[in-house]
């Protein structure tokens, strides 16, 4: 790996390389906004994990929690920020950007 | 080689196909065609009794109440029956809301929002254009049903609805092997077994109660099995 290569690594935003976060901003990225529920079957995890990845995102302000009604049903909303859409579409770039000068 | 798809992009077109996955959409959508074709055979010529008033107007209610609130019956039925148990999520450019949060994001001249904004228009138009191409195909061909006295036209008007329905929803919304091969089978059946004696609006009736069958019966297997795969959850929030 080049010394360029290994320098975008480190700079590698590190609240969205977890694979569960890294799991939570791709799905949260590819909607307006989508709930607890929803998001913990498309990630597979248990709610307590969600819930503590959800506030890690939440206290970087990537994502904002609303709690909503839909009927009498009640909606734990997540949608992601303007802060936390530009974060992700760093990370893919840096991403993007080591894994092309690795291959080389 | 097929190129690896990208994982947002799969995410987003889950997310699209999310609204269809417990079948309401689809039944409703049946039960529509259905009451519209019992509304025609009921209002047609010859049968014009007060028993068939009094049958065909609450029918016609029933069918405009299903046609212009057809989105408030599915999103009820949703909100009792779907968000429980798997969520609610609101893809790119699904909500007329998403619209307004897109001429907003104007304003603030930020790169990223305003690349959201025109893929959210993007989004929009195209869809637009896939309903209203499958709405006039649709209609022109119950038209030519009702106009055209040819027995081979109904066969070339099911595999045309067949058609326009599979480019028109394909993205969104894989309907099911039981609609896009139902309606040329219904076509041939037509052909063979409708008698002459049957006029113009009463064929357009026949194909709307077919249509409407296979929806309905559509959307019922898809919502069986939508309850089967996800049962409710004991706890729902955290």
């Amino acid at each position: 790996m080049s010394g360029s290569g290994s320098k975008d690594l480190s700079s590698l935003d590190q609240v969205i390389h977890e694979p569960a976060r890294l799991m939570i901003m791709t799905i949260l990225y590819a909607v307006e906004e989508a709930d607890f529920v929803y998001l913990q079957r498309e990630c597979a995890l248990t709610q307590g994990n969600l819930s503590s990845h959800l506030s890690r995102l939440e206290q970087v302000r990537y994502l904002t929690i609303s709690k909503a009604f839909k009927g009498r049903y009640p909606l734990t909303m997540c949608r992601l920020t303007k802060k936390g859409r530009r974060a992700f579409e760093g990370y893919s770039a840096t991403l993007r950007r080591v894994t092309k000068v690795s291959a080389v | 080689m097929l190129a690896p798809r990208s994982t947002v992009l799969t995410a987003r077109q889950r997310a699209s196909r999310y609204f269809f996955v417990d079948g309401f959409s689809t039944l409703i959508a049946g039960l529509g065609c259905l009451l519209m074709a019992f509304q025609l055979f009921y209002s047609s010529d010859g049968r014009t009794t007060p028993f068939s008033l009094l049958v065909s107007l609450p029918l016609l209610l029933a069918y405009l109440a299903v046609m212009f609130r057809q989105r408030e019956i599915v999103e009820w039925l949703k909100t009792r029956i779907t968000y429980p148990r798997t969520g609610f999520a609101i893809p790119p450019g699904f909500e007329d809301d998403s619209v307004v949060h897109a001429d907003l994001a104007l304003l603030t001249l930020d790169e990223t929002e305003s690349n959201r904004r025109s893929e959210v228009r993007q989004v929009h138009a195209d869809r637009k254009h896939r309903m209203l191409f499958m709405i006039v195909a649709v209609l022109l061909t119950i038209l030519g049903i009702m106009l055209i006295p040819n027995r081979w036209f109904y066969v070339a008007s099911g595999v045309l609805i067949s058609a326009g329905l599979w480019i028109a929803t394909r993205r969104e919304q894989e309907f099911s092997w039981l609609i896009l091969g139902g309606f040329p089978l219904v076509g041939i059946g037509m052909a063979t077994f409708l008698p002459d004696r049957v006029l113009g609006p009463d064929r357009g009736a026949y194909l709307l109660a077919t249509a409407g069958s296979l929806f309905f019966l559509d959307g019922v297997l898809t919502l069986i099995r939508y309850l089967h795969r996800n049962p409710l959850p004991k706890q729902t929030q955290s």
